[in-house]
């Protein structure tokens, strides 16, 4: 084997060492322009293409306005089951209403909220049933990336840290096609703000408030989702009020006011579940750190005022249950003091 | 460890950087340390079933070189035996055990095969094969036995191409594992634009598209022909983007380290016969039966009775290959069937072209035979991807059952709805669209290499493109439900 001289060993090095550095520069650059564009993608101001990207709009909302609030904190029944105009003008407080989806669980939104509350707010917890006896936490593990989306640090601290990175990875670029989409229907349906906060067609869906304001396609009374269903006698766990109260301290220490009250139901499944419900809601009352107001008796009503599920109420439906729970925070010390005669009226 | 898995995002630079930074007399230890820490990441004991098959063909290539007469015979065979054995064992013993207790059943004997509990070891067939060829090819005189036993074991243990191929033949791999190679930047990078390409293929189509598939196919009775046929089809692209895009990217790793793998997908789906497609799907399967079982059964030698056999013979021991299961069988013989009944009919086929003025280039009959070949391949991939024949034959039979109401929107609205396949409107319009972009490129691929195209355009546009490819890996690619290759399970 001939030997080589000592120049063209150095200068194949040379151009070696070239080729890396090319290869690493170039390498680098195309990092810093996809992570680049994706951080403009993630904070830039476009919406995303999903529903649940309202949680953002809803944060906005909460920030936008003034203390002390009356915040509502729950699932969908709060989003299709209240009047908050109605509710402000009872109680003489600004209403934010931050039910979303009852899938997404109760204690997540609490931690995004949290941050953004201040001392003499109440936060009024309105939990589905549903939510009470299968668990606070999210019902599926896609449903932490909104959270990451509202709150990417409070995401971190309640749930990404002890996740695996790829978790966290998945969900981020799960976020990116979610905004992506967005960019896809803009131009084609048109009639969307590019400068919207979280959800495309937030605008058209929700008010000022934070309730739906689109009409739901009212379903048959035996079509009701979530019809018929039978809970396990001890479906009710005790760790949920342990969760509630750990919860209310942290708002406590916040100087705001935390209570429970009961989400609407028809009437028949309430005799169907009547136990489980409550035993629920003594439970709560007799261990819960927070105060429960008004029983499960207070928001039920026939199949008839229901909309398409057994959480969302037609419309009339819902300024009755406003106007119920409007006297039940009133008698709790919330805003104004009742009018004398209203708790029956409002029945 | 899969190619598409964080583990291997940080797995392939160490190595990679390992390889060329170490002194050139320890980067095959490297190379081999890196391919046994691959392999073990699946299951890790497993690694001793491939000890076995490599001491035991490393010496018999060593004795089958150094002895003359029948002893070398005996060597081979006895070398075959214990690798196909191994194969048998854990592969098609139960396959096996299962059937003679179906005979035994139906003459009513009082006789039982127990079953064995074992996990196919991953890729097994594919590393076999690979073995076989050495020793064969030692046999035959085509290669010289590998004296160092490091050097073998990574001929069988290539990281790249252990678990799915492609299965390389000992004269184009054994002798690059013994070159140096150098860092060079436009092969380095070429590599990684593979890499990148096979990725795409993976999880942003085949997994995309497994969804529909692994939701219809989990209970084809309670969906509609139209859901049928499209998870059908489907399941077409579903396997090639799954499998070419694993061999992108076992190529485009192996290229980055300068040593060259064979081809192994060439534009399959544009084939105008299924015996062209067979030497454009799965190259290096289609010539190692072809070069060891075709031509060993005498090949087009003896006639075309014997040739039609042979044809048969050959597709239905690749069926067999790719999986323990009647199913599989069927799939290979339907393929020998398809290739046996073309050549046949090749003459009358011309003939009526001819007459109906459709000459052999013209497009409509390239068109024609493009359609026709795709077709028949789906009809063969459901035999592949069904559980049992009864279910092959299931779906075979209701594909066109509602064809009296494809003309309803509602029927299709219905058929491609989530609730039926699995994917919301979004995701389809992505599926579909994915699988145009990569009919497209390849389209542009029949005119020469993209990569070499795109290398003559300007910058900006060429970095666009690349920003855009590996946004859409990133966005659109399927991590959740993050399917495992295909032929990792042969």
């Amino acid at each position: 084997m001939s030997k080589r001289s000592p120049s063209s060993t150095s200068s194949s090095e040379r151009r070696v060492g070239s080729d890396v550095i090319k290869l690493l520069g170039r390498l680098a650059l195309l990092t810093a322009l996809v992570l680049g564009s994706m951080a403009f993608f993630f904070w830039g101001p476009l919406p995303y293409k999903h529903q649940l990207a309202m949680l953002i709009d809803k944060r906005v909302l909460l920030d936008a306005t003034p203390a002390p609030r009356v915040i509502l904190v729950g699932g969908s029944n709060l989003m299709f089951g209240v009047d908050s105009a109605v509710l402000e003008d009872a109680l003489g407080l600004p209403v934010v209403n931050m039910g979303v989806f009852g899938g997404l669980g109760l204690l997540a939104p609490l931690d995004v909220i949290l941050p953004h509350v201040q001392p003499g707010d109440t936060v009024v917890l309105v939990p589905e049933y549903e939510m009470l006896f299968t668990g606070l936490a999210p019902f599926d593990k896609d449903y932490y990336r909104w959270f990451l989306a509202v709150d990417p640090r409070a995401a971190w601290r309640f749930y990404y840290s002890r996740q695996k990175p790829q978790v966290l990875l998945a969900d981020f670029l799960m976020l990116m096609r979610d905004k992506l989409g967005a960019l896809f229907v803009i131009p084609f349906k048109g009639n969307h703000s590019l400068a919207g906060n979280g959800y495309l067609r937030y605008e058209q869906v929700v008010n000022r408030f934070g309730d739906g304001s689109e009409e739901i396609r009212p379903a048959a009374p035996d079509q009701l989702a979530g019809r018929n269903n039978v809970y396990r006698a001890d479906a009710f766990k005790p760790e949920i009020v342990a969760q509630l109260n750990d919860v209310t301290a942290r708002f406590k220490a916040r100087g705001v006011r935390v209570l429970l009250t009961f989400g609407v139901f028809p009437e028949s499944e309430y005799t169907l579940n009547q136990k489980i419900i409550d035993a629920t809601a003594g439970q709560l009352r007799d261990d819960g750190t927070f105060q429960v107001v008004g029983s499960p008796r207070d928001f039920l009503y026939p199949y008839s005022e229901f909309s398409d599920s057994v959480n969302h109420l037609r419309p009339a439906a819902r300024t009755l249950r406003t106007q119920r729970l409007a006297v039940i925070l009133a008698e709790a010390g919330v805003g104004k003091a009742p009018p004398a005669g209203a708790r029956g009226a409002a029945r | 460890m899969l190619f598409n898995s964080l583990e291997f995002l940080i797995f392939f630079p160490i190595v990679t950087a390992g390889y060329f930074l170490l002194p050139f007399h320890w980067r095959w230890l490297w190379l081999l340390v890196a391919s046994c820490i691959f392999y073990m990441a699946f299951v890790p004991i497993y690694i001793l079933i491939l000890v076995v098959t490599i001491v035991v063909d490393y010496f018999a290539g060593l004795l089958i070189e150094r002895t003359r007469g029948r002893k070398r015979w005996r060597y081979l065979v006895t070398s075959i035996i214990v690798t196909c054995g191994v194969l048998f064992v854990f592969k098609y013993y139960n396959f096996f055990g299962n059937n003679v207790n179906w005979i035994a059943e139906q003459f009513n004997l009082d006789f039982a095969v127990d079953p064995l509990a074992l996990i196919l070891p991953i890729g097994l067939s594919f590393h076999t094969f690979q073995s076989l060829s050495y020793v064969i090819e030692v046999y035959r005189g085509n290669q010289k036995a590998e004296p160092h036993f490091g050097i073998y074991s990574l001929y069988v243990m290539f990281y790249p191409q252990l678990v799915a191929g492609p299965i390389e033949r000992p004269q184009n791999l054994l002798h690059q594992l013994r070159e140096k190679h150098h860092f060079e930047y436009q092969r380095v990078a070429d590599g990684l634009k593979l890499m990148a390409w096979g990725l795409f293929k993976k999880v942003v189509i085949a997994d995309r598209l497994a969804v529909v598939v692994n939701t219809v196919y989990a209970d084809p009775t309670a969906h509609s022909g139209g859901a049928l046929l499209l998870a059908s089809v489907f399941f077409a692209f579903q396997i090639y983007c799954d499998f070419s895009g694993y061999s992108d990217m076992a190529i485009g790793s192996a290229q980055v380290m300068g040593i060259r793998l064979m081809e192994n997908f060439r534009r399959p789906f544009a084939s105008r016969s299924t015996a062209t497609f067979w030497t454009r799907w799965h190259i290096s399967l289609s010539l190692w039966f072809r070069d060891y079982v075709y031509i060993g059964l005498g090949a087009n030698k003896f006639g075309t009775g014997r040739r039609m056999f042979n044809i048969m013979a050959t597709f239905l021991l690749s069926g067999l290959w790719h999986g323990a299961n009647w199913t599989f069988v069927v799939w290979g013989g339907l393929n020998g069937l398809f290739i046996a009944l073309g050549a046949t009919t090749k003459k009358t086929r011309d003939a009526l072209a001819r007459k109906v003025g459709l000459g052999q280039t013209t497009l409509p009959r390239r068109v024609i035979q493009i359609a026709i070949t795709f077709s028949l391949f789906v009809f063969g991939v459901i035999f592949f991807r069904s559980a049992s024949l009864g279910e092959a034959w299931y779906i075979v039979t209701h594909l066109f059952a509602d064809i009296d109401v494809w003309g309803d929107k509602h029927y299709w609205r219905e058929a491609f709805s989530y609730r039926s396949v699995g994917l919301d409107d979004d995701e389809l319009r992505i599926a579909f669209f994915s699988i145009f972009a990569l009919e497209a490129v390849q389209a542009v691929q029949s005119r020469g290499s993209v990569r070499a195209m795109l290398a003559t355009r300007h910058w900006a546009l060429r970095w666009s493109l690349y920003l855009l490819l590996i946004w859409v890996i990133l966005t659109f690619g399927m991590y959740v439900e993050t399917q495992p290759f295909i032929y990792f399970q042969f």
